[in-house]
């Protein structure tokens, strides 16, 4: 704090301290003469008025950064003492003094205007700030930042100043002016940024360092002035007393007053330790010195209070309203916001003025702006725009077009009274439109008032209590929750389940068990038990599978089996089917079986035994001889035979219906083509009689192969195209060209055939195999020949022989000849620009080997299409053009077109149709609305003021 | 509690299109839906298996926020589309159906013409008719409408009439072989391809154009959005011929000898001409050569059909096989034998394939439908079968499904029958298309209108839909086809590289260094002296030159100096 900076004892108990004062100044001096005669009545009047700790506080706000000031005048304080001394002369113009007070009075003068001729030396500072002319000026900023080195540097600066002329003192006096310069603009920033807790805190350690001050400085300082004890009196009011002080310091020193001058010295020299106390808080001075704000001229900031300036008015009007400025100063901000503004601020410089202005303008013009920010966007958003604009607002009120909660207020129409009346009937809602739960509530309240005291706070304690419980319960749930040990759940389970043994055994003894759903579950919930982890993974199937004892062991052998059929029982327990008759089931199941019997039909058991047989067929271990190629074909038969005689067992009991379906659905299941000896089961599998449509579709070719040896159909007789051709070549010779040339003579047809087929068979993989059937002449007869299977006689071979044209071999391959023209065409061009003679030697008697070499000297490639990478690249029977068509050229974009980031982006927006043969009338009327639409004949206002 | 459900209820049923943005935007991802949501959710997605245009853009990649949104608001107007259309099915008053057998021993194909003719309106029996016609074997077309049908006998007899009134258009008897006759636009014209030339005429039967540049034409299509009138010749040359302008569009030879089939696919444009060698090529008049070559049947390919949508082929082939073809993926899909070549096959609106085999005429249904699979199964029994009555030896020459109509034209060696097929024609007409009911000024304003939107012949390629899509083009690629006879890069860079060595004496040590380390703009010492040293020499030069000039004297040193200027 700046007070404590100054070094002068606050504490009235302890001695006073000569404070180091601001510079000596004309102007001072003259205050000092007033402030003499004034001061000690003046702060015993403040003292009486207003000597409340408060005042203290506020004043301290003022003055944001008296901290950085005091050092400043620390060092000032000392070079005027002597430089009073030195030039006492040079000091005595009392203008500056009134002026300053004046200037503080009208505050609202310009800096500009306020310069007068007189006024020159006192604000040639204050004008030409940054001017290199006055030789102090560096001193400051010097001073001010390195307070910690403070003391030696007054030192230096005394001594630096001793050989000052007066045009120096000039500027030291100028500097001093520039302080209440400085002060005065810093007041202005510092009302806006005060804050509370700053105060607080430089308060705080204004107070410690004063109790700091007190303990360390022992100098007894009888001071100059009454004025001075009397501060000192008030050790805690630090800043107002640091204020009058400041003036009657002035004063004292302005009188040149030997005694105090020495006194002073004394002071100083006494002040040293303390002052290195305070080194410490040192760098948090600093930073406080700094303006909070930057202003534009760096002015130094030390605020000027009105409480500086009382001293030294008597005019009894304008004590009046400085007093008033005081109080408004302590008020502080409140006083300000209330819109009275107790004090007027130092005009800026007209240029800061200006930019103020400016940017608040600027602030005021943007709000403005911004409201019409969410209108304009969205105008330009909207897809289509209409003049005159409809205001929203007017209309339509809510609720016209949708229904609204009923419960929000009164029914508006007569639908919704109807509504709520609905409502209340059925007890929804309340006659005044409250919820039924709110209605609990109060319900309870008036219950409650009317149950004595104690029992209602009895069940709230009870209440508190058992939420109290629940809470621990859930906190110890979390906890057991969070346990992994294995051997924990394990305990824990048994006893569990031990406790629901028993529960259960009671509960049966009391017979209030539903015995069967209760097994069913129980049973369910064993079997899921054993199927978990657990049991598979048991110790000893680890170690029988780890040991590889099922090989060897026959007991192991046995074990694991059992296991699986387990296994597979289980499953079946878990999917909810019933087990029974099985033979290995163990004694429980059997005895449900049992029961259950009773209750099912005898065809169920039935199916139930067969299914178990068909299940159980497998022998549950292999020895090595079963595993045998031959034994594991036997095997293979047998259970076919066996799923056959089961499958007519089946058939004998459902009665044929059954089969036919199970059949079918065997046909149809994606079966694995298996080739060598599956006779058996062909035969088992007898296809139905007479079944199958006339026109249903071959399944394979072996199948037809199978129904041609089998069936009469004549149809299946023309499965081979050239077969086909028959009746017309019967009826009348091939007479055209065109056809006797395509018809195909037999063998090659039957080549063909057997190639295709054999195609097939390799190809099977591939999706695409066509296959064959007929389009059938319905009505025409069907043709039944002896003879050659094919339906050819001799005559007709020879003709076809005689008249055979291409056949399909030389078709295709002239096909894929062409093919490969077109590939080499349109791939890769090398082109030989290698001219005889040129570089090598050309003419008569040239070697070939020489020709040879001169041949691909210069080859220019031009880029085709890899024959991999064509469209018809897979597809054997098809010839894509690949050379871009060039006249439907001029109808592609050339480029992106702007906006889009993507190809498919852009030609997405292309396809969306907007012809009325494209899209219903509605979409095409939407598509060729024009973005903005004006209505004719029709004023069209700016748009209305938003609200904001 | 109901009552609640009813009032909520209440409150969002009427909610439609514009508000179910919003509220799936704002639902969580996560969130379970509600069943209406559901619904609705189901309803988007069957609209846009019939009636999508594609994958919706992922948005989420889209970084610019405003093309975003543009994207986002484009994505909107396509469910909108989709859903409008889903909900204007209802407009579609007519139905079709098709003959249902009964029971499973029922067989459609053994229902015949008398039965079906029998059990039809009187309205409907009256389309059944024959006509019996001694010049034929006969050829048949029907216009884009189905209200006119023109009839051309081999030998020479042109007729046409408005065929469900019976009313005669006109008739004429040219004298000489008539291989094919088209409606053009609309039913005022009519191309007939005969010995020699193709020519056009009118509807009163008046001789209007002569196409002499056509040759024997053999086959002939129009491509009604194109106005384009292409025949395909007996020398192979396939021609297109702008009718609106009277210009020849194209002329390619197909170099694969007589063609022995034409059809157009009304999906693209495309002109898929069959060969003797089994092939089947696809033409538009913007390529030369074709652009793909199907190697369909075995024989020669007799006839050939597309589907409406464009997606399947059906060929017969004189190998006596019919062959359905995927035209997308060009791949074969099944193959079926018939009893004698299909020398003529047509598809109808809905799908049903007419199929001429020797003497009979066989239409199958689910030909093309898909079934559970992707591709159409295959199909074991025809829908129905018709043997001429007016004797076995009859056979058809062309047959054709009448638009908007359950019937098919038979055109045969004795005239054209008409046949009722239950379920051929689509139900539904669009009369923004074309309008079988038309009067006369519309008929007029159409042919107006449909002058005004046509295509231009360059439009015609495979995939209709290319028209504005991005060029994807290499730079190079372009350059290149731009000027063919620009150098190519590699040699550009090879000349840059020889010309900038070119210069000598241009390339002292002293230059180099300037020229390399001096480029920037650093006046340092070294540089002032660098540039003063170059003076000097440069300086020195001149003197030198300036010296030796002296001492040869002026009329030397010009000679000399030039010389090796010119050298130099």
């Amino acid at each position: 704090m700046p007070r404590q900076a100054h070094g002068r004892p606050l504490l009235a108990s302890g001695p006073t301290k000569t404070q180091k004062r601001k510079p000596a100044k004309g102007r001072g001096l003259n205050a000092l003469e007033t402030a003499e005669r004034e001061f000690p009545q003046q702060v015993k009047i403040r003292q009486h008025r207003l000597g409340e700790a408060e005042d203290d506080n506020d004043a301290s706000n003022t003055r944001a950064d008296a901290d950085g000031r005091s050092s400043k005048r620390q060092k000032v304080d000392h070079s005027p003492d002597k430089q009073d001394e030195e030039d006492g002369g040079s000091d005595p113009d009392g203008n500056p003094w009134h002026v300053g007070v004046e200037d503080d009075e009208d505050s609202d003068i310009d800096s500009d205007d306020a310069f007068g001729e007189s006024d020159e030396e006192r604000f040639a500072d204050f004008t030409f700030r940054g001017s290199s002319k006055q030789e102090d000026k560096p001193q400051k900023p010097r001073a001010k930042q390195l307070s910690a080195k403070k003391l030696d540097l007054e030192e230096d600066e005394v001594k630096d100043e001793d050989g000052d002329s007066v045009s120096e003192d000039d500027g030291e006096e100028a500097s001093d002016e520039d302080d209440f310069g400085d002060d005065a603009i810093d007041l202005a920033t510092a009302w806006d940024m005060d804050d509370e807790e700053q105060r607080e805190e430089r308060e705080k350690a204004a107070r410690k360092k004063i109790a700091q001050r007190q303990t360390l400085n022992g100098l007894p300082d009888g001071s100059d002035e009454p004025v001075e004890s009397l501060a000192d009196d008030e050790s805690e009011d630090d800043i107002d007393q640091e204020d009058d002080a400041f003036g009657g310091f002035d004063i004292s020193e302005d009188e040149q007053d030997e005694e105090t001058t020495a006194r002073l010295r004394s002071f100083v020299d006494g002040l040293t330790p303390a002052e290195q106390t305070l080194v410490k808080s040192a760098p948090q001075r600093i930073n406080r010195n700094l303006p909070d704000k930057p202003s534009a001229f760096a002015l130094p900031s030390a605020p000027i209070s009105a409480a500086d300036l009382m001293q030294y008015i008597k005019d009894p009007t304008q004590r009046q309203s400085l007093k008033i400025l005081q109080q408004a100063e302590k008020e502080d901000g409140t006083s300000y916001k209330g819109g009275i503004p107790g004090k007027l601020a130092a005009p800026l410089a007209k240029r800061q003025q200006d930019r103020l202005d400016r940017a608040a303008a600027y602030d005021q013009t943007k709000q403005t702006l911004e409201r019409w920010v969410d209108t304009v966007k969205n105008n330009r958003r909207a897809e289509h725009v209409s003049f005159p604009l409809v205001d929203h607002t007017k209309a339509s009120a809510s609720g016209v077009k949708a229904l609204r909660p009923v419960s929000a207020g009164a029914p508006q129409s007569e639908l919704e009274s109807k509504i709520k009346e609905i409502m209340q009937e059925s007890g929804f809602s309340m006659q005044n439109g409250q919820d039924i739960e709110d209605e609990e509530q109060k319900y309870e309240e008036l219950k409650e008032k009317q149950i004595p005291l104690e029992e209602v706070q009895a069940r709230r304690r009870e209440l508190r209590m058992q939420r109290e419980l629940m809470f621990r319960e859930e906190i110890r749930a979390k906890r057991i929750k969070k346990i992994k040990s294995k051997a924990y759940r394990r305990v824990h389970r048994k006893e569990k389940d031990k406790f629901a043994v028993h529960e259960h055994e009671r509960l049966a003894a009391a017979g209030l068990l539903n015995s069967d759903e209760e097994r069913e579950r129980n049973d369910r919930k064993r079997a899921e038990e054993r199927m978990g982890a657990r049991h598979k993974e048991s110790r000893w199937a680890k170690a029988a599978k780890a040991s590889g004892q099922t090989t060897w062991n026959e007991d192991a052998k046995i074990g694991v089996s059992e296991m699986a059929r387990r296994d597979e029982e289980l499953r079946k327990r878990v999917e909810g089917k019933n087990i029974h008759g099985s033979d290995e089931s163990d004694g429980d199941s059997e005895s449900e079986s049992e029961l259950d019997s009773e209750a099912e039909d005898a065809d169920q058991r039935w199916n139930q035994k067969l299914d178990s047989l068909q299940s159980t067929e497998q022998p549950a271990g292999k020895s090595k001889l079963a595993d045998m190629a031959f034994m594991k074909k036997a095997e293979a038969e047998r259970q076919t035979a066996n799923d056959e005689e089961l499958k007519q067992l089946r058939r004998a009991m459902n009665g044929g219906e059954n089969l036919s379906e199970s059949e079918s659905d065997n046909e149809d299941k994606p079966v694995r083509q298996s080739f060598g000896k599956q006779t058996t089961k062909k035969t088992a599998t007898a296809p139905p009689p007479v079944n199958r449509l006339d026109f249903e579709e071959k399944l394979s070719d072996e199948e037809d192969n199978q129904e041609e040896t089998e069936s009469m159909m004549p149809q299946l007789q023309s499965k081979q195209p050239s077969l086909g051709l028959q009746p017309a070549s019967k009826a009348k010779p091939p007479t055209s060209t065109h056809q006797a040339k395509s018809t195909n003579n037999l063998s090659a047809a039957t080549t063909k055939t057997s190639k295709s087929q054999r195609n097939t068979t390799q190809k099977s993989s591939r999706p695409q195999t066509t296959q064959q059937s007929t389009l059938d002449d319905y009505t025409s007869p069907s043709e039944s020949e002896g003879g050659h299977p094919d339906g050819l006689d001799d005559k007709d071979r020879l003709a076809l022989d005689i008249f055979a044209g291409d056949d399909e071999e030389d078709l295709r391959t002239q096909f894929i000849k062409e093919k490969k023209q077109t590939i080499k065409e349109e791939g890769d061009q090398v082109i030989d620009n290698t001219l005889p003679g040129w570089g090598s030697w050309t003419g008569v008697g040239i070697s070939k080997k020489a020709q040879n070499k001169a041949k691909g000297r210069f080859v220019t490639t031009i880029k085709g299409i890899a024959p991999e990478t064509r469209k018809d690249a897979k597809l054997d029977r098809v010839i894509v053009n690949e050379r871009r068509v060039k006249k439907n050229g001029k109808y592609l974009a050339q480029e992106l077109p702007h906006p889009f980031e993507s190809r498919s982006q852009y030609e997405r927006s292309l396809r969306l149709p907007m012809g009325p043969e494209w899209s219903t009338r509605n979409h095409f009327q939407d598509a060729i609305k024009p973005r903005v639409l004006l209505k004719q004949g029709q004023v069209i206002k700016p748009m209305a003021k938003p609200v904001a | 509690m109901d009552q609640l459900d009813k009032i909520s209820g209440q409150d969002t049923e009427p909610s439609n299109g514009q508000h179910r943005q919003t509220t799936l935007a704002r639902k969580r991802p996560t969130a379970v839906l509600s069943q209406e949501e559901r619904e609705r959710q189901r309803q988007v997605a069957e609209a846009r298996k019939k009636y999508g245009r594609g994958r919706p853009v992922r948005l989420n990649q889209v970084k610019d926020k405003k093309l975003k949104s543009a994207l986002r608001r484009i994505e909107n107007k396509y469910q909108d589309a989709v859903l409008g259309a889903k909900d204007a099915e209802i407009l579609l008053e007519n139905q079709s159906g098709f003959l249902q057998p009964e029971s499973a021993l029922e067989r459609t194909y053994k229902v015949r013409q008398e039965d079906i003719s029998e059990a039809v309106s009187v309205q409907q029996a009256k389309k059944s008719f024959e006509l019996k016609l001694d010049l034929g074997p006969y050829c048949a077309n029907y216009t884009r409408n189905g209200k006119q049908l023109l009839l051309a006998g081999q030998k020479g007899h042109i007729a046409t009439c408005d065929w469900r009134s019976g009313k005669p258009g006109c008739e004429l008897n040219l004298n000489e072989t008539v291989r094919d006759a088209k409606w053009l636009h609309n039913d005022q014209y009519f191309a007939v391809a005969q010995k020699k030339h193709v020519y056009i005429y009118d509807a009163a039967g008046v001789e209007i154009h002569v196409l002499r540049k056509y040759v024997e034409t053999s086959h002939l299509e129009f491509l009604p959005y194109h106005f384009l009138l292409a025949g395909v010749e007996n020398s192979g040359f396939l021609r297109y011929t702008d009718t609106s302008t009277g210009q020849i569009v194209a002329e390619h030879p197909t170099r694969k000898g007589p063609p022995t089939a034409l059809a157009q696919n009304p999906y693209n444009a495309i002109l898929h001409v069959g060969h003797q060698n089994g092939t089947v090529s696809l033409w538009s008049p913007n390529s030369t050569d074709p652009l793909i070559k199907i190697q369909a049947n075995t024989g020669a390919v007799r006839s050939i059909a597309m589907d409406r949508s464009g997606h399947y082929m059906l060929t017969g082939g004189q190998d006596s096989r019919l062959k359905l073809w995927d035209i997308r993926a060009l791949k074969e899909v099944h193959s079926y034998s018939t009893r004698q070549p299909a020398t003529s096959i047509s598809i109808s609106d809905r799908g049903l394939a007419a199929v001429v085999s020797g003497t009979s005429t066989t239409i199958w249904k689910d030909l093309l439908t898909t079934g559970n699979s992707s591709q159409p199964g295959k199909v074991q029994s025809p829908y129905l079968n018709y043997h001429s009555s007016l004797g076995t030896q009859v056979k058809p020459n062309t047959v054709g499904f009448c638009p908007f109509e359950d019937i098919l034209g038979v055109a045969h060696s004795s005239g054209f029958t008409s046949l009722i097929v239950p379920g051929a024609g689509e139900a539904n007409y669009d009369a923004l298309e074309v309008n079988p009911y038309e009067t006369r000024t519309q008929r007029r304003e159409a042919e107006v209108k449909s002058l005004l939107t046509k295509l231009q012949p360059e439009t015609i390629a495979l995939d209709p839909n290319f028209i504005g899509s991005l060029d994807v083009r290499s730079a190079e690629q372009r350059a290149r086809e731009k000027d063919l006879d620009a150098p190519s890069r590699e040699e550009e860079k090879m000349a840059m590289l020889k010309e900038r060595n070119r210069a000598r004496g241009k390339n002292s040590a002293l230059r180099r260094h300037l020229r390399k380390k001096g480029g920037k703009n650093i006046i340092d010492e070294k540089r002032v002296r660098m540039e003063q040293m170059r003076h000097e020499k440069s300086e020195r030069e001149k003197e030198r030159i300036t010296g030796e000039k002296m001492e040869l004297g002026p009329a030397l040193a010009r000679i000399f100096y030039t010389s090796m200027n010119t050298e130099a």
